[in-house]
């Protein structure tokens, strides 16, 4: 799993680690039963203090989305990625919101919205394949 | 938890001036502590009361609950130390230096050092006239860790170091408070500690002008930016103001410790416009922290 982290952004580095985490099981990157980075390893691949990464992996823990295996680890759950999903989608729909509030402030009607949105759709679907 | 480094009201003059001034700092166990300042500001001398070097003229200083003075021997065999540009004897390999300060410690000594030297990817062959100054440093870290110290203080460990070797650096520093040891790190290169620290103080002229863990810092210390139509509002009542400037309609503060609830109200206030409240970069926070002082 890759992830970049961000210092200087607005976003604390432990909501970071959570949301790329979640992303990439969501994406079907990071697969049920696989084992996340130890605290250590991410730490020392992130160089972020160490309590950093285990107070993400806790907030993934009380998600659902991974569970400690003693001596082995933070195992993938088998309702991650509907929880992962669930809260992609949750995420999307409020950007998506965010989009529609801007279209309807422009005067957009929601005929043309339509239109707007199932061209995008096709695009991305489009470069997709 | 005791704090496994804690000093109160610390103090030490030289002639006139006061370089040290009423430090007072408690150091968790498995801390990166990063203690931040510019050259002059007190951080090699409060260092050197630490590791015993120097005793304070008022106040206390103590590393796993023993006075850093009194019982600076003890403390030897427990606390690491790595000074800004240590200097050791250049005519010997980086083998010999390790056998060298192997007679003063314990047997485990020099097997220790000899497996963070080949951590470090060190020759032990090559001779200390000879070697950059990364792996200099790298040999001041190995013998430092080679006691197996509970403690580690470092003072500058990256000043003079390419990027790679200060990556690599701070990546052994996280990999060392993963295994519980505490590291209490000097810099006066301010951004590069902001993802590895966990704990933060700033200080300059031998004062201590705030202490905190990183999260805390977020909150301690926020700017609001605003845009206003007649007048623009008093900062002092949204917390204590550290800087304060604008142009036009436009005005934004840096403040300490705000006040939320008197945020929210600014937020209705009529003829106040795009509000926004967010965090600052270490650096910046340091700035406006020397900034109030002046």
């Amino acid at each position: 799993m890759l992830f970049s982290i961000h210092a200087d952004g607005p976003v604390p580095i432990y909501e970071q680690i959570v949301a790329q985490v979640i992303y990439g099981v969501a994406a079907g990157a990071v697969k049920v039963g696989s084992f996340i980075p130890s605290v250590r390893e991410l730490a020392e691949q992130l160089l972020v203090h160490p309590n950093t990464v285990a107070r993400a992996y806790q907030d993934l823990e009380r998600l659902g989305v991974v569970t400690p295996r003693r001596g082995r680890g933070m195992e993938v759950t088998s309702q991650a990625p509907t929880a992962c999903r669930s809260k992609r989608r949750d995420l999307v729909r409020r950007r998506i919101r965010d989009a529609l509030r801007e279209a309807a402030a422009s005067a957009l009607t929601p005929d043309e919205i339509r239109n707007l949105v199932d061209e995008e759709l096709t695009a991305v679907n489009g470069k997709r394949r | 938890m005791d704090p496994i480094i804690e000093t109160h009201d610390l103090c030490k003059r030289f002639g006139g001036k006061r370089a040290v001034d009423g430090m007072s700092l408690a150091v968790p166990k498995g801390a990166i502590f990063a203690l931040l300042g510019d050259n002059g500001a007190g951080k090699t001398t409060t260092i050197r009361m630490l590791t015993g070097q120097l005793p304070a003229d008022r106040g206390s200083a103590k590393i796993l609950g023993q006075d850093c003075w009194a019982a600076a021997e003890k403390l030897r065999l427990k606390v690491g130390y790595v000074p800004e540009r240590p200097r050791y004897y250049d005519w010997m390999t980086i083998a010999e230096i390790g056998w060298f300060a192997a007679g003063f410690h314990a047997a485990e000594f020099y097997t220790r050092y000899q497996q963070w030297l080949d951590k470090f990817k060190l020759d032990a062959n090559a001779r200390l006239d000879a070697i950059s100054k990364g792996e200099y440093a790298k040999v001041g870290l190995a013998l430092a860790l080679a006691i197996d110290p509970e403690v580690l203080i470092l003072d500058e460990p990256t000043s003079g170091l390419d990027l790679l070797v200060r990556q690599e650096f701070l990546g052994s520093m996280v990999g060392m408070a993963a295994e519980g040891r505490t590291i209490l790190i000097s810099s006066h290169q301010i951004g590069e500690v902001e993802r590895v620290a966990s704990h933060v103080a700033f200080i300059a002229s031998g004062k201590l002008l705030l202490t905190a863990t990183m999260d805390e810092l977020r909150q301690r210390i926020i700017r609001l930016k605003l845009r206003y139509e007649a007048e623009p509002p008093d900062a002092a009542v949204f917390g204590s103001v550290l800087q304060t400037n604008g142009s036009g309609k436009h005005w934004q503060a840096v403040l300490q410790d705000p006040r939320l609830e008197a945020l929210e109200t600014l937020k209705r206030t009529d003829g106040i416009h795009d509000m926004e409240v967010s965090t600052l970069h270490l650096e910046e926070i340091y700035c406006a922290l020397l900034a109030r002082k002046v």
